[in-house]
């Protein structure tokens, strides 16, 4: 039987020796260069708005909080010294945002089979190539999931979606938590069981392929 | 029986640690050395083995559920946040100006001066709110103090009159 297909093997990060181009923007815009900033929000926009909507649900309260974290950033420039990757620093403002209690408030707690809401993007993951029958079911899947979330704790929910949605290491998970590895790999581990638990109630069935 | 109730006891130890590393395996984070041992033991562990599926089935469900989505050019927060950093830099302008006259290491001519005028601002400023109801002097509202002192014409200061008589009061 072979397994090593299913395991994407990472390559585990090499020691920073060199300063990439997300410090150099970010050295840029210390120095008062906004173009320099601008770049920088071009760049990560995606990675923070997709983090925030997975995480809220609701895509314009994305944009809201990912405007905040950007600003946090530009406004604590002057102190922003390159020892860790942009990305890893991006995300620690943005986990402490998250799991800061007045937003979880704000998060719906039960996302509607249908709805008209324009602000709520419908999370379909089926392919172009998919019947409407498969592409309902998956929609409907990604619906129950997305509801399960709200079943995790705060700080489990922003670690899982670093880690599936955002395609984190758990090193970069670590350094934006500021957990260890191992408490990372625990808290994905617990968030998993949470979800499976749900996930059966609802009457979800995950497909296991036969070997 | 006591052997095989032991011998039970150390294979589900040995699955329940093999089983947590599987989240790991999935996403490519075990190194080398244990990445081989779990697979030695996947080919021989039917029940690991079974594990691993149902754990990649989950993974796949999740991946595919909370898949990055590309930012419609719509939610383009860029000239957002930019008109924001330039209210921002409006603010700072004006405050970098003010601490750059405080600035004692570099500028303390410039910083005492700016102190000296405060102070005396703020000494002089109250006279003028006294001597007002003095200079609008109306039937209703006159202060007797003031009065006197425009009557009197002391050839002492405004300031050592008021001081004077206050001392007196006590």
């Amino acid at each position: 039987m072979d397994f090593k297909h299913i395991s994407t093997r990472r390559k585990h990060a090499q020691p920073m020796t060199d300063i990439d181009l997300d410090q150099k923007l970010m050295l840029a815009a210390a120095q008062g260069d906004t173009d320099s900033f601008g770049e920088l929000v071009r760049r990560h926009q995606g990675a923070v708005i997709n983090y925030f909507f997975r995480y809220t649900q609701n895509i314009e309260t994305a944009r809201e909080l990912s405007q905040d974290v950007f600003l946090r950033i530009y406004e604590a420039r002057r102190r922003y010294r390159p020892t860790a990757k942009f990305t890893t620093y991006l995300f620690r403002v943005a986990h402490n945002l998250a799991i800061n209690k007045v937003i979880a408030k704000k998060r719906p707690v039960s996302v509607p089979m249908e709805t008209d809401d324009p602000d709520t993007y419908d999370p379909v993951i089926a392919s172009e190539d998919d019947t409407p029958e498969q592409a309902a079911l998956a929609s409907e899947e990604s619906r129950f999931i997305e509801d399960a979330l709200s079943t995790l704790t705060e700080r489990e929910r922003s670690v899982l979606i670093m880690k599936y949605t955002l395609d984190m290491s758990y090193a970069e998970i670590a350094g934006a938590t500021g957990d260890s590895e191992s408490a990372v790999d625990s808290l994905l581990m617990r968030a998993k069981r949470k979800l499976k638990r749900e996930l059966g109630k609802r009457d979800v069935t995950v497909p296991v392929e036969n070997a | 029986m006591g052997m095989d109730r032991k011998g039970d006891q150390s294979m589900k130890t040995k699955h329940r640690q093999f089983e947590k590393l599987l989240s790991a395996y999935l996403f490519g984070e075990l190194d080398e050395k244990e990445t081989e041992r779990l697979e030695s033991h996947l080919e021989k562990c039917s029940e690991c083995a079974r594990a691993l599926r149902r754990e990649e089935a989950l993974h796949r469900t999740l991946s595919g559920a909370l898949t990055h989505r590309a930012v419609d050019p719509a939610d383009d927060i860029t000239d957002l946040v930019l008109g924001k950093i330039r209210e921002i830099e409006g603010r700072e302008s004006i405050a970098d100006r003010i601490s750059m006259l405080f600035d004692m290491r570099f500028r303390p001519a410039a910083a005492y001066a700016l102190a000296a005028s405060i102070g005396l601002a703020a000494g002089i400023l109250p006279l003028f709110t006294f001597l007002a109801p003095a200079v609008a002097v109306s039937e209703t509202q006159t202060d007797p103090l003031a009065v006197e002192y425009l009557m009197d014409a002391p050839p002492q200061s405004l300031a050592a009159f008021y001081f004077d008589r206050e001392v007196t009061d006590e």
